[in-house]
């Protein structure tokens, strides 16, 4: 607790699939460790409200991004496991090159060269 | 994936979850569950004290309940979960107004109940194709030629006029031809109606239809038998031992539905005919619309079933119907040139003589339905009854439109308040909608039980009444389908507008008017009044038609028929169908009127070879011995034709006494009439005068020009016109002959009797089967009923409109009491005012009749005209009554008139009774 500050940032919106979609590029994970692994990649700076994770995943599985299945955690719980389907690899790739396009010009406008 | 692929999976996808809520719930929880335990753990490891770790965790989660919400939202159709609770709101406020929901739903039950029963008949007799594999691959084949007729004798359909004539019939070789050389193009296959033959299996005959079928008529139409097997070609050989396909129907009247029935024997007109097969239930010809043969024998096997003299052969015999399936890559007019070259060679063959402009042109229609004559006289009643009903349902719509939007009035207090909590307009636009789909299913739900009933019951009015109609009227995808439409436009028609009236916003005044009551908002009422306005408006139109009509049914009922009908028993007897020869059934029938006329209880007996006031005659041509026949073809045949048209009735001695009919002059027919002797005829007063133009006739001779010679007769009486076919022929030039110097083809009987002629059936069969067993009676009734039969589609119209009109008067009538008790409502501390400031309780009652009278004289006013208009559609069912006749009109009127300013009544009464103190306090 205690990082009451301003160096956290609200995600911007629309991202959030595609920072779940990388995630999961690594490994097969559970919610939590979505959530966990987004905090630490972006060094606590990225703040996803952890509960809006799972909307998010119910939606990207309705469009066969990605699948799940329930399996044990570490400590033995049951614990639903997501993963990224052929589609969902896909997809990555689009919202990626997408997204770069887009910070890319972004970055021309915030710093003429 | 394409965007289509993702959408439908999503689609699945929430289907799925939609199934497995409860168990997606608790995984759901369990989850979440799992995630703040490990978070807190977490959080507990970094050395977060465990209190605050277990809110840490928490916070950091957000609000677990309104993230299920959203997660949950997901399996599944939202907007679906809120239809569902619309439904529930809705039906729970319906509830609560019963008067209001039972009022709403009885309107919209009678108004689609009625819809749905017209359109039942119509899809019965217009929409539903043959059961047939592909039948709308069918061609139905028919001719129109020049005024030379390309035949020298027909049977089936013909129509034409001067210029031309037309028919679905062609000579046997045309098939023949046509099967042999347009192979290429088309399948065709014929058939021919035997009309009602004599059916006798074991010792009981009955009448039935038979149908006379080429050998590939049920392969080409791809219809298979339930048992057995069907025709084929070498059933329809001259060498074939006879088989017989029966009907589905006969075979479970007359066989139990017994498969030992294939390989039985029945007798068709005394041919023996073995069942080879059964066709199916939903198999009914391809004849006309409500046609429905309950045997099929091959078209070799016609003559002998038909014992006529024609050979089936003779190229100028023209009896066979035609129809085909198309090849595939053929089209419709390259079977029809095939065709019509073929039907051309072939006329021109037998009848060099006729010229090439007038050799008949093949036309190719298309044959889904099978025939269509019969349907196409169906059309016009099927349109009447569709307006009538169209007019009921719009009375309807208005009158639930109008009940709604007073609910409307009382509800704008709880809708103010909605659309101040923030409720978004469409939703409520929604919710109010939903009410109206409600009622609207209620309504069509009755409506669907009620159109089977009302189907039933307008039946008769689309028969002609002299063929009969087979028509198997069910709930099918089209009905439902059609109620569904229909109920959808209604609530349009009633929902929508009152819903948008309900919820805008510049009228939203409701939260502090409503409450009070005094602000009447003149577009409500407006709306109100235009409602009311056309609902009198359609209820005039539909109260004029009624009288119309039922003054039209008056007039019927009281034409002069020139013969008494009281006390008749007919019925009707054919012989000669089992082949007996002319003689014999010469005996047969005197014999059976001895017996009769001995019988107890009988006045008097007698026979003709046609049923009085049954539209049906023999029409033949009568000129007198020095005039000359105008030949067919002839330019001058049309004039010759309409002036020496004669109706001619083969009788017994005894039909002027019997039948009540005066011979005025000369004598009836007696023994010495015979075969050998002069033809003798006796005429009524028409055809004296329209023949020698005088009632001096007797002694004189006459011709006649008709299918079977051109006989001379020597009138030997003259008797008053009697009429002959229809209520509506008041004088028909009638000819008179002897059945005794005729051959004598099916006759109907007629008895007199002393007591009720209905009781006296069972002894006229004992005495018609004590001479022959094997001649069955049929169309058994009394004269009576006959006449009323020949008016039973004016008659049923009439009852049709006006036990509409009077429907539609009341809802008009409880629209606009509504209307005013509103107005009355509102105008309350306006009332109050004006009696504490002296106005007189006559003076408040004026103004309220005032406005209903305003409104009535409106409604009137357009329905007038509209009237007028509408009326004239009615023209061929009115008999001595003009289409927008003016006393029927003022009639109409002044029953609207009655009932609507009672209807204003009671408000205006209430409205005069306002105490001014009380309506000021409440001010």
């Amino acid at each position: 607790m205690g990082k009451k500050k301003s160096d956290r940032q609200e995600l911007l919106p629309g991202t959030l699939d595609m920072l779940i979609l990388k995630a999961l590029t690594r490994d097969v994970m559970h919610g939590y460790g979505i959530a966990d692994h987004i905090r630490q990649m972006s060094d606590e700076v990225l703040q996803v409200e952890e509960g809006s994770l799972y909307p998010a995943l119910q939606r990207l599985q309705l469009q066969g991004l990605i699948a799940s299945e329930w399996g044990h955690s570490i400590n033995n719980r049951r614990a639903r496991y997501y993963r990224l389907t052929p589609a969902g690899r896909r997809q990555l790739g689009e919202s990626e090159s997408s997204f770069s396009r887009l910070v890319e010009a972004i970055t021309r406008v915030m710093r003429p060269a | 994936m394409g965007r289509l692929g993702v959408t439908l999976r999503v689609f699945i996808g929430r289907l799925i979850l939609m199934s497995r809520r409860r168990r997606l719930d608790d995984e759901l929880r369990d989850e979440v569950g799992l995630h703040i335990e490990l978070r807190r753990q977490a959080l507990i490891d970094d050395g977060m004290d465990p209190d605050a770790a277990e809110h840490e965790s928490r916070r950091m989660f957000g609000n677990a309940t309104a993230i299920r919400e959203e997660t949950r939202d997901m399996w599944g159709f939202p907007s679906m979960d809120t239809l569902v609770q619309d439904i529930r709101y809705g039906a729970r406020l319906l509830r609560r107004s019963p008067t209001v929901t039972a009022a709403s739903i009885v309107s919209l039950a009678i108004g689609i109940g009625a819809s749905a029963g017209v359109f039942t008949l119509a899809d019965a007799m217009l929409l539903r194709p043959l059961a047939v594999h592909a039948p709308e691959e069918l061609l139905v084949f028919q001719w129109r030629s020049g005024p030379t007729y390309p035949y020298g004798s027909l049977s089936g359909y013909s129509w034409g006029d001067d210029t031309g004539e037309s028919s679905t019939s062609f000579p046997l070789q045309a098939l023949q031809q046509t099967r042999a050389r347009a192979q290429d193009a088309i399948d065709v296959f014929g058939f021919a109606d035997l009309y009602q033959v004599n059916l006798s299996i074991g010792a009981a005959a009955e009448l039935a239809e038979a149908t006379a079928v080429s050998g590939n008529y049920f392969g080409v139409l791809g219809v298979s038998a339930t048992h057995g097997r069907l025709l084929l070609d070498s059933d329809d050989r001259d060498d074939a031992p006879p088989a017989t396909v029966i009907s589905d129907s006969l075979w479970k009247r007359r066989f139990d539905g017994a498969p030992a029935a294939v390989g039985r024997t029945l007798v068709v007109n005394g041919v023996a005919f073995t069942v080879v097969g059964i066709a199916p239930a939903s198999f009914h010809g391809t004849g006309q619309v409500g046609s429905s043969p309950d045997v099929f024998v091959a078209l070799s096997t016609a003559a002998q079933v038909r014992r006529n003299t024609e050979a089936p052969t003779n190229p100028n015999y023209w009896w066979v119907l035609m129809m085909g399936r198309l090849k595939p890559g053929s089209d419709a007019e390259r079977a029809r040139e095939r065709v019509d070259l073929i039907l051309k060679q072939t006329v021109h063959a037998a009848r060099p003589e006729i010229s090439d402009t007038d050799l008949p042109r093949v036309q190719a229609l298309p044959g889904a339905h099978g025939q269509v004559q019969v349907r196409d006289g169906m059309r016009e009643p099927l349109k009447m009854m569709s307006i009538v009903v169209a007019i009921v349902l719009l009375v309807a719509c208005a009158n639930v439109a109008n009940l709604l939007l007073a609910r409307g009035r009382a509800r704008a207090r709880e809708l103010s308040v909605r659309i101040a909590l923030g409720a978004p307009r469409r939703r409520i636009i929604r919710q109010l909608l939903t009410e109206g789909v409600v009622l609207a299913a209620c309504g069509s739900a009755f409506g669907l039980l009620a159109a089977r009933w009302v189907a039933g019951a307008l039946m008769p009015a689309i028969a002609n009444g002299w063929e009969p109609l087979t028509v198997t009227t069910g709930v099918n995808f089209r009905l439902v389908g059609f109620v569904a439409g229909l109920a959808s436009v209604c609530v349009l028609l009633f929902a929508l507008i009152p819903a948008l009236r309900a919820t805008d916003t510049s009228l939203m005044a409701g939260l502090h008017e409503a409450g009070r009551g005094s602000a009447s908002s003149p577009r409500r009422r407006g709306l109100s009044a235009t409602l009311v306005v056309s609902q009198i408006t359609l209820s005039m139109v539909l109260v004029a038609t009624a009288l119309l009509l039922v003054r039209s049914v008056r007039q019927l009922q009281q034409v002069d028929l020139g013969f008494d009908p009281g006390r008749i028993l007919t019925f009707r007897l054919d012989p000669g169908l089992n082949g007996y020869p002319a003689e014999r059934v010469f005996d047969i029938y005197s014999n059976i009127l001895e017996r009769l006329r001995a019988a107890p209880g009988v006045e008097g007996a007698t026979l003709s070879s046609h049923t009085l006031i049954s539209n049906s005659a023999n029409i033949i041509l009568a000129a007198r011995t020095d005039e000359p026949m105008i030949d067919r073809g002839s330019p001058a045949r049309g004039a010759f034709t309409r002036s020496h048209r004669a109706w001619r009735l083969t009788v017994d001695s005894h039909f002027f006494t019997t039948m009540g009919i005066a011979l005025e002059q000369g004598r009836t027919f007696d023994g010495r009439d015979t075969a050998a002797s002069q033809p003798v005829a006796i005429v009524n007063y028409a055809l004296a005068r329209q023949l020698f133009n005088t009632d001096d006739v007797i002694g004189r001779r006459f011709r006649t020009e008709s299918m079977s010679g051109a006989p001379a007769y020597e009138i030997v009486g003259v008797s008053r016109n009697a009429l002959y076919t229809s209520l509506r022929d008041s004088t028909t030039p009638t000819m008179y002959v002897s059945y005794r110097q005729r051959s004598p083809g099916a006759m109907t009987f007629e008895i007199r009797t002393a007591g009720d002629p209905a009781a006296f059936v069972g002894s006229a069969r004992e005495i018609i089967q004590s001479v022959d067993r094997s001649v069955p009676l049929f169309k058994v009734q009394t004269q009576e009923e006959q006449v009323a039969a020949s008016v039973n589609r004016e008659r049923l119209f009439a009852t049709l409109a006006a036990w509409l009109g009077i429907v539609a008067l009341v809802l008009s009538a409880i629209g606009l009491y509504a209307l005013l008790a509103y107005t009355v409502t509102l105008r309350t501390g306006e009332i109050g005012i004006r009696m504490a400031l002296g106005a007189g309780r006559g003076e408040v009652r004026w103004m309220i009749v005032r406005q209903s009278l305003r409104v009535a004289l409106g409604g009137l006013a357009l329905g007038v005209v509209a009237s007028i208009a509408g009326t004239e559609l009615l023209r061929s069912l009115l008999f001595n009554v003009e289409p927008g006749d003016l006393i029927t009109l003022a009639l109409a009127a002044g029953l609207i008139l009655v009932v609507t300013l009672s209807a204003g009544y009671v408000p205006a009464r209430r409205a005069s009774q306002v105490d001014p103190l009380s309506a000021l306090r409440a001010e």
